[in-house]
């Protein structure tokens, strides 16, 4: 026994290392891709402020554009509310899905940033005393942006859609094919489309939307427009390739949709799940 | 090592941190090399230092790291690697005559050859674990070794620059 001990002393070095390098293991592999609230990631307190300080410096510099953006994103919604006018008929009981109140939109600060990583992160300046809860979808004026990881008091993490294993659920819109959108890892302006079956007529051009199923995007938000089409002879779908509306590379002003009717919708589904699988 | 002496390498580790966090974690070029700067701190630490202290300074460095960048256990497991290994690669390239007056494997104190053949194996091995766990495997084997070799080369050239910058002899130490 004493022997024991003295071999485990004269190699301690060894054995620490071998003791942090399996902590960090169990790191790896038990706490990145977990929905989980959790300290250790950047929406924590320290973090966080550290970040939102940083972003306050880089915000003189980016004035202009965020301007320029909302500019444009006012048109946008003053054409629309122009066009719906004339649309919605006062007597009809039928009332839109975005009127009803099922989704509600929160507004946030991208405060950190990555495109260049495999699994890239964005941290947001609103938490739980927002309304922030994890799961729900982060969008921006022109497309998709990402889904909320985790959530402490004043700040959030969230996957960004360039995230190798962040799935979303999208339509191309004029076949109305319903296919999943998964980024490769590479180019940060193209995330790839999966599942889409070779009887379906794609061209380069057509919109891919979100679909709606996932309860996390409202139906119809952009995703991007396809880029690049392909299908190797005996392969049963397309590798296609979808330019991002989105610019990944300079986010500034996002909404984080809460989708009310989430729970329910869920609870349903289950219930069909398990009877399903009986 | 006396207190002064604790007390500047905890200022050098904060400038390390701090600066990996608010600058270089944006610098990237080319969507390839990634400039990883805080690992320079573990690479110029004094040469006095225990073997169990190393491991629990880049265990700890890589824990900071890691929280800011949303990847918990990736930079830890490469920095607690590298601790490990620091002692024995300074061992098997000792310089001729030896580590006499020699206070940190710096370019200051050897030469800008020897920093470099001491750096750059253990800054390859460092990023080769981070960005092959960030992949999630061996799929993308080309691609993250040419990430792996770009960010070697870029992450050694701003260490070069930033030791004849503040390292220059008689002014830190």
């Amino acid at each position: 026994m004493r022997r024991l001990f003295q071999f485990i002393y004269q190699y301690r070095a060894f054995f620490i290392f071998l003791l942090l390098e399996v902590v960090s293991g169990w790191f790896v592999v038990n706490h990145n891709d977990y929905i989980s609230a959790s300290y250790f990631n950047s929406s924590s307190a320290i973090a966080g402020n550290v970040y939102e300080n940083r972003q306050a410096v880089q915000d003189y510099f980016q004035l202009a554009k965020v301007n320029q953006n909302l500019v444009e994103e006012n048109e946008l919604l003053r054409n629309r509310l122009a066009v719906d006018s004339l649309t919605v008929e006062v007597d009809s009981t039928d009332i839109p899905l975005q009127l009803s109140g099922q989704y509600e939109f929160i507004t946030g600060k991208v405060v950190n940033n990555s495109v260049h990583r495999f699994r890239n992160y964005f941290t947001l300046d609103v938490g739980s005393k927002d309304g922030i809860k994890e799961g729900m979808g982060v969008v921006n004026p022109n497309g998709i942006i990402g889904k909320i990881k985790s959530v402490s008091t004043n700040f959030s993490t969230a996957y960004s859609a360039l995230h190798s294993s962040l799935l979303v659920s999208v339509l191309i819109d004029e076949t109305e094919t319903l296919c999943t959108a998964k980024w490769s890892g590479e180019d940060p302006t193209q995330i790839s489309l999966e599942y889409v079956p070779r009887h379906i007529k794609v061209q380069e051009g057509m919109q891919v939307v979100s679909s709606g199923y996932d309860a996390i995007f409202p139906e119809g938000v952009k995703l991007g427009t396809v880029k690049s089409v392909e299908i190797d002879e005996e392969a049963t779908f397309y590798d296609i390739e979808v330019a991002l509306s989105a610019d990944f590379f300079s986010l500034d002003y996002v909404y984080v949709i809460g989708n009310k009717l989430k729970q329910e919708k869920d609870s349903l589904e289950q219930e069909l799940q398990k009877e399903y699988e009986q | 090592m006396n207190s002064s002496n604790n007390f500047k390498q905890i200022l050098i580790w904060i400038l390390f941190v701090a600066s990996q966090i608010l600058f270089a974690q944006n610098f990237v070029l080319y969507n390839r090399a990634f400039c990883f700067v805080y690992v320079g701190f573990l690479l110029l630490l004094p040469l006095g230092i225990s073997r169990n202290n190393i491991l629990l300074l880049g265990f700890l460095t890589g824990f900071i790291i890691d929280v800011f960048y949303n990847s918990l256990g990736t930079h830890m497991a490469a920095m607690t690697l590298i601790a490990f290994l620091r002692p024995i690669w300074l061992n098997a390239i000792t310089p001729r005559g030896g580590y006499e007056n020699v206070e940190s494997p710096a370019v200051k104190d050897l030469s800008l050859s020897w920093f470099l053949a001491y750096a750059m194996p253990l800054l390859f091995l460092h990023l080769a674990v981070v960005f092959f766990i960030e992949a999630g495997g061996f799929h993308m084997f080309f691609y993250v070794i040419s990430k792996v070799f770009m960010s070697t080369l870029l992450t050694v050239f701003v260490l070069v620059i930033l030791q004849y910058l503040f390292y220059s002899k008689g002014r830190f130490s």
